[in-house]
């Protein structure tokens, strides 16, 4: 196996983190407070992502932490949500 | 000057039967046509409307404003149960030898996607919106882009009743 290729530290905060910075252009733009947005800020419904969004997202999680997503646990209103989705994903990485 | 009782003299029988075998259907698929592109009720009045022009259509389909299904040759075209057509999708069904389009159960093509000759949708498939679908696509797939290209599996075909988190769960990525 490449060792390049190792999963990195997958944390709530690390998730929540990557999630702001990648959205961070958009967010701002409409003039949200990257500092206190709540755990249960929906991406989809707030218009940061559309439809399409939500493929990229889960991409783009999966190549930041070198991991493969499983979603079957997670409730489906919770995968747009910064909140439940980071907890989900740092948990479902590390119980591997 | 010929009199109208005449036009016997101006018209010959094979041109009368080309009329009444050809141009009189034709017309009337036409007509059909611009209704059921728009005429109100998805589920109702524009597929049945497009069932009278000859489309193969199942049960329980969606049919967006504006769509085109197949101008001339509606008869190429094969709708499936539940299959949900996007607003001012083009179905083209014939061009040269190529004929045909399909689309499966539960497949759903975006607003604006071009179907050309010669494909078939898969069951459950997704194509996203303004794409242009040149080959056929996999079951439980979903395409994008000019020419469309798989980007994900779908566990959750995108039905009525079905939300869009629960679809874009079911989602795969491809790589």
């Amino acid at each position: 196996m490449d060792s390049t290729r190792q999963m990195k530290d997958v944390t709530p905060d690390s998730v929540r983190k990557f999630l702001l910075t990648r959205y961070s252009g958009p967010m701002t733009a409409m003039q949200l407070d990257l500092a206190d947005i709540p755990d249960d800020f929906d991406f989809l419904l707030s218009g940061v992502i559309d439809s399409f969004g939500i493929l990229e997202m889960i991409s783009a999680i999966e190549d930041e932490f070198r991991i493969r997503l499983d979603l079957a646990l997670l409730d489906a209103e919770d995968i747009t949500r910064i909140g439940p989705l980071a907890r989900y994903i740092a948990e479902s990485a590390n119980s591997r | 000057m010929q009199r109208r009782s005449d036009r016997s003299d101006v018209l010959p029988n094979s041109n009368r039967k080309a009329i009444r075998e050809r141009l009189l259907p034709g017309l009337k698929n036409r007509i059909l046509q611009v209704l059921a592109r728009i005429a109100p009720g998805a589920t109702t009045t524009r597929v049945r409307l497009n069932r009278w022009r000859g489309v193969n259509i199942g049960k329980n389909v969606w049919i967006g404003y504006d769509a085109i299904i197949e101008t001339s040759c509606p008869h190429l075209v094969t709708i499936r149960d539940r299959a949900a057509i996007g607003v001012r999708v083009t179905i083209i069904a014939h061009y040269r030898e190529q004929q045909g389009v399909v689309i499966e159960e539960d497949a759903t093509l975006g607003p604006g996607v071009i179907v050309l000759p010669d494909v078939t949708i898969g069951r459950g498939a997704i194509v996203a919106a303004g794409s242009v679908v040149t080959r056929s696509v996999p079951p439980k797939t979903m395409v994008q882009g000019n020419p469309a290209q798989p980007i994900a599996t779908v566990d959750i075909p995108l039905g009525f009743g079905v939300s869009l988190k629960e679809f874009a769960k079911g989602l795969r990525p491809l790589r």
